[in-house]
């Protein structure tokens, strides 16, 4: 689902004292099924921009248009049902949003609150808490019985049983472990290759952004200031540097390394391209043989 | 000499649970220094760090601090030289204004108010966060909110600051915030600092670090010992610097690179006199 941008602005409390801009003249596309990475510095507008795709925030001037429908400053709020049910949402700690008695009740809530009978919504969140790895075994257990990783792979099934065309990540793997944030961001890769998702994925971590996204939107002060790919994002340093943008961790060492007079005709983004590049510039002793 | 804090055989399991969340762990902490432990989510290291000043008391072993046995009666002078930040900056504030929020763990512990006045201002003098005294703290970022607990625990003249993942929740900039001032403040005071993450990057910076899975103490050691084996890292569900990564990949294509673990300086320092078009 095609998702786009057209001049919008936001203010937070718009025609009061204490009016803020929250995003000011956004023109941006995210192409149906692509992977997209949303960053910037804390306060910058990254989730104020990401609230607009299911109209948890409508804008103050311009238009979202989401597949087919357009959202501008003068839709109603229930205009947007099909958009809620079209756009999921991961937060931060999704985990502190599960209410049910049961793991199946809680994923199946959302598919039948959209009007699907007891029994497909049964069926539809069978399937998602599949997709996501928890088993047959784990449906009648109570939510808060389970671990902090199930927990939050319960809540991303939630999500996932209201079959949406494009799921928003807003930070998913805040307070996870390294191997637990592997495993999530794997999980979402693997959904969005299956169901042709469109994601926007916002986050701090930059390895993660140079693995998986198309496409990365910097934003400054509520306004997108460079979109391009990961390898034309993080190019220039000096430019991250400026807009206080860390590298991706080896990009740091790159940086390092050129200081001592190593040579890089590309910025290698992971270890493999570091050390296709890095190799060539070393002594190496002679193999035996 | 008898260290700050020795363990002895601690086991722990929780109430709902059937497999012991601490499981036969002793160790030593001298004083002085900076301990990282690390652990994947669930390996104990935050149970462990709970038995120190008391919050759960295990069903077998002992706690001592300074030589004290840790029992019903030390527990509360014990308490009060063990400051602790958790992870949610959002989750420990009481005051209405910082410098109240400062204040308030003294409050608790009776110390006068003549007293209380300039330790409050020193603490945030500390933490840099002078000016926002009169702030409240709910507007303040996730860096700051952490810098102004920081502040609460240090105007309590703790000997040892627990830091319980506390900057797993912000972002770099945040993060680096609070990482350098620990630096400082260790570098500068007579603290005893007990740092449990799973950031490896912050791991490096400590002096020992106590790797924990299944509740059992895996190893301690120096950064250097423990990150040497990659392998090791991997199975325990941490992941390996970047610059092991890039040293045992190295090592694959025959560079001659020192067989054990390099910090990131001393890897660019050691190919610098490989490179061959110096």
């Amino acid at each position: 689902m095609d998702i786009t941008f057209k001049q919008v602005s936001y203010t937070y409390q718009a025609n009061s004292p204490l009016a803020t801009p929250g995003l000011r003249d956004v023109d941006l596309h995210f192409a149906s099924g692509s992977y997209n990475a949303i960053i910037g510095q804390t306060g910058s507008g990254k989730s104020t921009l990401v609230q607009h795709l299911n109209g948890l925030l409508i804008p103050t001037a311009g238009q979202v248009i989401v597949g087919q429908q357009v959202i501008t400053p003068l839709t109603k709020n229930k205009a947007l049902h099909d958009l809620r049910r079209q756009v999921g949402l991961v937060f931060q700690f999704p985990e502190s949003q599960l209410f049910e008695e049961t793991v199946l009740k809680d994923v199946a809530f959302a598919p039948k609150n959209f009007g699907k009978t007891p029994a497909e919504a049964t069926a539809i969140a069978q399937q998602a808490l599949r997709l996501v790895g928890i088993g047959p075994e784990l449906e009648a257990k109570m939510p808060f019985d389970l671990s902090g990783g199930q927990m939050r792979r319960v809540a991303i099934a939630g999500v996932l049983a209201m079959e949406p065309e494009v799921l928003v990540l807003d930070e998913p793997t805040a307070g996870l472990d390294p191997v637990g944030r592997e495993e999530m961001m794997q999980l979402f890769a693997r959904i969005q290759q299956e169901r042709q998702l469109t994601v926007i994925l916002v986050t701090h971590q930059m390895d993660d952004v140079v693995r998986y996204a198309d496409q990365v939107v910097v934003m400054e002060q509520g306004h997108p200031l460079k979109v391009g790919s990961p390898r034309e994002i993080f190019a220039d340093p000096t430019w991250l540097a400026a807009h206080n943008l860390e590298l991706p961790s080896t990009g740091q060492l790159v940086a390092r390394l050129q200081q001592q007079g190593f040579e890089f005709t590309t910025l290698p983004l992971t270890v493999p391209e570091l050390l296709a590049q890095l190799t060539p510039q070393l002594r190496q002793v002679p193999v035996d043989g | 000499m008898e260290p700050l804090i020795r363990l002895e055989h601690l086991t722990y399991t929780y109430n709902n649970s059937d497999v012991p969340a601490l499981n036969d762990v002793s160790l030593t902490i001298a004083a002085g220094q900076w301990i990282a432990i690390v652990g994947h989510n669930g390996s104990g290291k935050s149970t462990l760090a709970k038995t120190l000043n008391g919050l759960i008391e295990p069903q077998q072993g002992q706690v001592y601090f300074n030589g004290v046995l840790l029992d019903e009666d030390s527990v509360w002078s014990i308490r009060r030289k063990i400051g602790v930040v958790f992870q949610s900056p959002d989750n420990q504030f009481v005051g209405a204004t910082v410098a109240d929020d400062v204040a308030f763990g003294m409050e608790n512990n009776g110390v006068p108010r003549a007293e209380m006045v300039p330790r409050v201002a020193a603490a945030l003098a500390q933490v840099r966060m002078s000016d926002y005294a009169t702030h409240e703290p709910a507007r303040l970022s996730g860096g700051q909110k952490q810098r102004v607990a920081l502040a609460g625990v240090l105007a309590q003249q703790p000997e040892v600051i627990i830091l319980d993942e506390a900057t797993s929740m912000l972002d770099p900039q945040g993060r680096q915030d609070v990482v350098s001032l620990m630096t400082q403040l260790q570098a500068a005071g007579n603290f005893t600092i007990i740092s449990i993450t799973h950031d490896i990057d912050e791991a490096a910076l400590a002096d020992q670090v106590i790797l924990m899975d299944d509740g059992r103490l895996i190893q301690q050691g120096p950064p250097a010992a423990i990150f040497n084996e990659g392998e090791l890292l991997r199975q325990h569900g941490l992941t390996v610097p970047l610059s092991e990564q890039v040293r045992t990949g190295l090592v694959a294509q025959h560079v001659p690179l020192p067989d054990q673990y390099l910090s990131e300086e001393q890897l660019v320092s050691k190919l610098w006199t490989l490179h061959l078009n110096k």
